[in-house]
């Protein structure tokens, strides 16, 4: 291939006729916004001022350096360079190739773009703002030198394009952005007129009492000598409506701490009948003077986890609903029983029964259903809100119907068991008995948000006293109050990951059909993780994890790194709880673990990019889901030992001889760093061997083959291809194509060449995907 | 003799009581009415001379009736003064939109509610004419 230096033969001047070409063409790519518009611009301009047969486009994707083929209908085909081809070259050096022909007809021109193969080519990178959009090639039907003008004819055409590009590119960043301002100004507004509504109908609720206090209050005055006014009557209307504004206040308020999550749920085991009858005890005053009567039925010993005050208070919600809407002489119904691991309750009545278009509605703020027009009826409109306030901060669901002929039925149904278990609440208690400990804990929250990449993350223990999640370390939390966000061993997220052990990745938590309503507004982005703390089989807590900073989704990779790496910070406290004379085991998972941050911080720039490919060869390679898993951690911490070498390995300067010495023994360090929170042997022999090389000369141990663990040669092909191809992929380093095809050289000798090969599968069926 | 008949109607049984005893110790004739149907029927069998409505009621609200009084012949000629715990400008707009003669805000002094009563019905306070 002749590259940009070709002496013309036989020098064209480019004509007048070429240059008003040229200032056609720029006045008209100044003038239109439509980037295919433009590409079809440049190349006809390019085609016939030089007289050229064809010309192409390529985009090149900023991020992964992928390649595609502009169609002039807007459509792009993918394209994969020749190598060692012009585009490869103009990409890699980011200067414009002009291939004269010289070197015949067989030289590489990107055989697989033209219907008919060009016997001279130039190819010119679109380069504005030090970024690279494409490139335009031009194909010649013979060969011919490139003069200096037509050389700055095109240099000049390319850029006009390139700008061209570059604006394409701002206008859809400007979109997008516009389209997230939009949409988060929408999301305000909503909230704003939500609040504005709910704060106009607690007005309307205030001042309706406020008006008879201050009516009657006035007539009182103006009738001081009138012996006709009912004083007595008066003042004790005055009095009866303080007691209705001081009640309403105090539902506003209860209403409130549970929406907002600050109440915290006081658990303990019930005895539910007699909650029940209590209740129903404390109704009769209402309900004795008209006839009324309960009926109840709990199943016996139905013993249920819940907060005793907030079920007496929903209890007394609903049954007392019940009263006020039962005809003399009614029955009021209310029945208990177990419900595989849940528990269900209900409340009937015999009254009037609630309109069906007024059902959906009844668990709203201030609703009064039709039914409820007659004044008799008393009533703040906040019992069905609190109720199912209550039942939600519990776990469960709450619902009504409307009986045949007559009569309303509310029905709730809630996690029998909301408590850790008693093993469980002993080997907290023995956590917290270990002050050193809660620097573990602070490091781990730590290290997860280093490795996840997340803004918030917080670690909850079982409370030994309480049998409930605290959040006992936490970061971006800040300022908060934390004591409100204790939670069940049942409801919510973390909850449910404690009741089940199992970890938990939900994608966007206002879709997610299990954990819905459950958001909360600090949280930027709608996906998280949570994960159990396990220690002797028991879980001890879990660990949330919130807002990646990058804004996109946690996937299945983040979620078994984050698995992982808790797993080890769960084995390390189960040690410190087996030794309790030894503060060394903390003190050096406390180090292991301050290591595996600095690590994440400082020196993985493509980490998750590293782990996703490991676990997906391993996969390909036909490894168990368990060894999956492996490889991801391992791929995510193998590097360790390279944090002893500090700012050394981020800078350009070469290494001197002990910054050598001490690159070739980083395996070792890093296994001396993770050991403490080490316990599986495999992991340390995929650390120990990815640096060895299939042909026997790699380090440290100089294994050969299939002498070297099969983990630790995955690892090593991952490990190159992703340093490969880190940063910019057609810049400074290699496109994804020429590094793989570079290491399909290395394939035998440095590399395994069936790793290498279930890698390009991945690559492959990744790209087709894209 | 009653100086007039007044027509008082609010979902709040408290709120009625209080102005059946004010504007009884007025000399005015109450009739009472807890939604907005029974003060329509109450309006068209009884013609008041002068109706006090509350907005916010079930069924039919203030608004609605007050509407539907003027857009009636038996009833048009009725002064309505509405009496609602909504105390923005966008309300009171809205009651004038249809047809209310004075508008009062909750919580009301039922003192100035029997003056406006008065002034409407063009009657003064027989306290007053005491003193």
């Amino acid at each position: 291939m002749t590259l940009a230096h070709a002496p013309s033969a036989t020098p064209t001047e480019l004509g007048g006729e070429g240059l008003s070409m040229l200032s056609q063409a720029l006045l008209a790519l100044r003038s239109t916004s439509d980037l295919g518009a433009s590409c079809a611009i440049a190349g006809a301009c390019a085609v016939r001022a030089l007289g050229a047969s064809e010309f192409r486009v390529l985009r090149v994707e900023a991020r992964s350096g992928a390649i595609s083929c502009l169609e002039e209908s807007g459509t792009e085909i993918p394209y994969l360079a020749e190598h060692d081809g012009p585009v490869q070259w103009a990409l890699r050096h980011e200067v414009a190739v002009l291939d004269d022909g010289a070197s015949g007809a067989a030289a590489p021109r990107e055989t697989l773009l033209w219907l008919e193969a060009p016997l001279a080519l130039a190819t010119l990178p679109l380069i504005s703002g030090g970024t690279l959009f494409g490139l335009l090639l031009v194909g010649f039907a013979q060969p011919r030198p490139f003069e200096p003008g037509e050389r700055l004819f095109l240099q000049t055409l390319s850029d006009a394009l390139a700008l061209s590009f570059e604006r394409s590119e701002l206008r859809r960043m400007l979109e997008e952005e516009h389209a997230r301002l939009a949409e988060a100004e929408r999301r305000q507004r909503a909230d704003e007129e939500d609040s504005a509504a709910t704060m106009s109908m607690v007005a309307h609720e205030l001042r309706t009492p406020l008006t008879a206090i201050k009516a009657y209050t006035e007539a009182l005055l103006d009738n001081l000598d009138n012996p006709e006014a009912p004083r007595q009557r008066f003042l004790g209307i005055v009095g009866e409506e303080c007691d209705r504004l001081t009640r309403l206040v105090g539902d506003i308020l209860e209403l409130s701490r549970l929406e907002a999550g600050q109440r915290p749920l006081r658990l303990s085991r019930l005895d539910l009948e007699k909650l029940i009858r209590e209740t129903v005890e404390g109704l009769q005053p209402a309900a004795r003077p008209q006839g009324i009567s309960f009926r109840v039925e709990v199943e016996p010993s139905l013993a249920p986890e819940a907060d005793p005050d907030l079920l007496r208070q929903l209890l007394i919600n609903l049954a007392g609903n019940a009263v006020k809407y039962s005809p003399p002489g009614g029955t009021i119904r209310i029945e208990a029983r177990r419900l595989g691991e849940e528990w269900t309750a209900s409340v009937e009545d015999q009254g009037p029964g609630i309109h069906s278009d007024d059902l959906p509605h009844v668990f709203e703020r201030f609703f009064r259903a039709r039914h409820a027009g007659d004044r008799a009826i008393e009533g703040t409109g906040l019992g069905l809100a609190i109720g199912r306030g209550i039942v939600e901060l519990h776990g469960g669901r709450i619902g009504v119907q409307s009986m045949q002929p007559t009569g309303t039925r509310f029905h709730f149904t809630l996690p029998h068991r909301q408590l850790a278990s008693s093993r469980a609440r002993r080997i907290a208690r023995q956590v917290q008995g270990r002050p050193d400990l809660g620097e573990l804990f602070e490091r781990t929250v730590e290290m997860v948000a280093a490795s996840m990449n997340a803004e918030i993350v917080s670690l909850m223990l079982v409370d030994p006293e309480r049998g409930d999640l605290y959040i006992a370390a936490s970061r971006g939390l800040e300022g908060q109050n934390l004591e409100g966000r204790r939670t069940s061993v049942r409801s919510g997220v973390a909850g449910s990951v404690a009741a089940w052990g199992r970890p938990l990745c939900v994608n966007n938590i206002e879709t997610d059909r299990r954990f819905r309503r459950l958001n909360h507004p600090q949280y930027k982005t709608k996906s998280l993780l949570c994960v159990p703390l396990r220690i002797e089989d028991e879980v001890l807590g879990v660990i949330n994890v919130n807002n990646k900073v990058s804004g996109e989704a946690f996937d299945e990779d983040d979620l078994s790194v984050l698995s992982a790496l808790v797993d080890r910070v769960g084995s390390a406290v189960e040690r410190a709880c087996a030794y309790p004379e030894s503060d060394q085991v903390v003190s050096d998972a406390v180090r292991a673990v301050r290591s595996v941050t600095r690590l994440q911080q400082d020196l993985m720039f493509n980490g998750h990019r590293a782990v996703h490919l490991a676990r997906a060869t391993a996969r390909e390679i036909g490894m168990r889901d368990a060894e999956v898993d492996v490889m991801g951690y391992v791929a995510s911490i193998h590097d360790l030992g390279m944090t002893r070498l500090g700012p050394r390995i981020a800078s350009t300067d070469p290494l001197d001889q002990a910054g050598l010495e001490e690159l070739v023994h980083h395996p070792e360090v890093s296994l001396e760093i993770i050991r403490p929170l080490e316990y599986l042997g495999v992991v340390r022999d995929i650390i120990l061997s990815h640096h060895e090389r299939w042909d026997g000369n790699g380090y440290p141990r100089g294994l050969r083959g299939t002498e070297i663990p099969l983990g630790g040669r995955i690892l090593a092909v991952v490990d190159a291809f992703a340093s490969m191809t880190r940063g910019r992929p057609y810049r400074s380093t290699r496109t994804r194509a020429e590094a793989l095809e570079e290491m399909r050289q290395e394939a035998g000798r440095q590399f395994d060449p069936e790793i290498v090969e279930a890698l390009a599968r991945v690559l492959e069926r990744e790209e087709g995907r894209a | 003799m009653a100086k007039g008949r007044i027509l008082v109607v609010d979902d709040e049984i408290y709120i009625v009581h209080i102005l059946d005893f004010s504007l009884g110790m007025e000399g005015y004739e109450v009739l009472t009415a807890l939604d907005g149907e029974q003060a329509l029927e109450k309006a068209r069998a009884e013609h008041p001379d002068l109706i006090v409505l509350d907005i916010m009621m079930p069924k039919l609200d203030g608004y609605e009736t007050c509407k539907l009084l003027k857009s009636e012949d038996g009833t048009r000629d009725i002064p309505v003064i509405l009496l609602s715990a909504k105390g923005r400008n966008v309300d009171q707009k809205i009651g004038f939109e249809v047809g209310a003669d004075d508008y009062i805000t909750k919580p009301f002094s039922p003192r100035k509610l029997v003056e406006r009563i008065n002034a409407i019905l063009g009657q003064t306070s027989p306290h007053r004419m005491q003193a």
